[in-house]
């Protein structure tokens, strides 16, 4: 019996109009190479943030949707919101 | 007539009803063929995030001498709670307003402040010693919430080389 464990990237979802991505991560503990416990953790991507450290299938999905059209868009949207 | 069956929902060995797809329908009033908009539990989900705190036009520079950084949420359809606690000593420099990471968008919809099912309760901001007169809130589209000063209604962007932030909250997310 060998009980090891490991993280993959189990969802990646592209919500809202500046495309952010939602990424949810499965930490999974495997005896012998089948899943016997399983967690999430998660973490959400901005057209504005940096995926330098990121999974190489978020990096592509960020690639393809935060384009520079996107990116300006989300920086005016945050340059308007004010605190009322 | 067709006499194919589909899988709707098992009981497994943990004693868990185990729906496949499509969600538990808690519509009233139909006739068993259709489903009430609005009425299906689609989803659900626990898990962990790890908040971060950064500065809107710089981030603070230099490793901290000590951090903590906890978040655990509970999805129930287009709604989330979140409750955690971040920590530093150590700060150095940055710029702007001060904002930690969610889980998940915030909706899209919604007045400019506020815009939660319930706001995020402001468990404790201590900063330099400055815990009075802050709120956290979240606004419309993004995936961070910010510290606000409450009486003058402005960001919070003074300067601080040690934080704790502890708070709790629901808002809608993205569908």
């Amino acid at each position: 019996m060998s009980l090891t464990k490991q993280t993959v990237t189990d969802k990646i979802e592209i919500v809202g109009p500046y495309n952010h991505i939602q990424v949810r991560e499965a930490i999974q503990v495997l005896e012998d190479g089948q899943v016997i416990s399983q967690s999430y953790h998660r973490y959400v991507v901005s057209p504005l943030d940096d995926t330098a450290d990121k999974d190489p299938k978020v990096q592509a999905v960020a690639a393809a949707v935060h384009t520079q059209e996107v990116k300006d868009a989300y920086q005016a949207h945050l340059a308007a919101q004010e605190v009322a | 007539m067709s006499n194919a069956r589909t899988l709707a929902s098992t009981i497994n060995s943990s004693s868990q009803i185990v729906v496949p797809s499509g969600g538990v329908n808690f519509g009233t009033g139909t006739d068993g063929t259709g489903t009430v908009a609005g009425g299906v539990l689609d989803d659900y989900e626990e898990g962990t995030w790890t908040p971060q705190i950064t500065r809107a036009t710089s981030n603070p520079s230099g490793t901290p001498s000590s951090s903590e950084a906890l978040g655990s949420y509970t999805k129930i359809g287009g709604m989330v709670h979140v409750r955690g606690k971040v920590g530093f000593n150590g700060f150095s420099g940055g710029s702007g307003q001060w904002r930690c990471s969610l889980p998940f968008t915030h909706s899209n919809y919604g007045i400019q402040y506020n815009t939660l099912v319930s706001g995020l309760h402001k468990g404790r901001v201590y900063m330099d010693g400055d815990s009075s007169d802050r709120q956290f809130r979240i606004f419309p589209g993004n995936n961070f919430f910010n510290l606000i000063i409450l009486s003058t209604l402005n960001y919070y962007t003074s300067d601080t080389t040690f934080l704790i932030w502890e708070f709790s909250g629901t808002y809608l997310i993205q569908g």
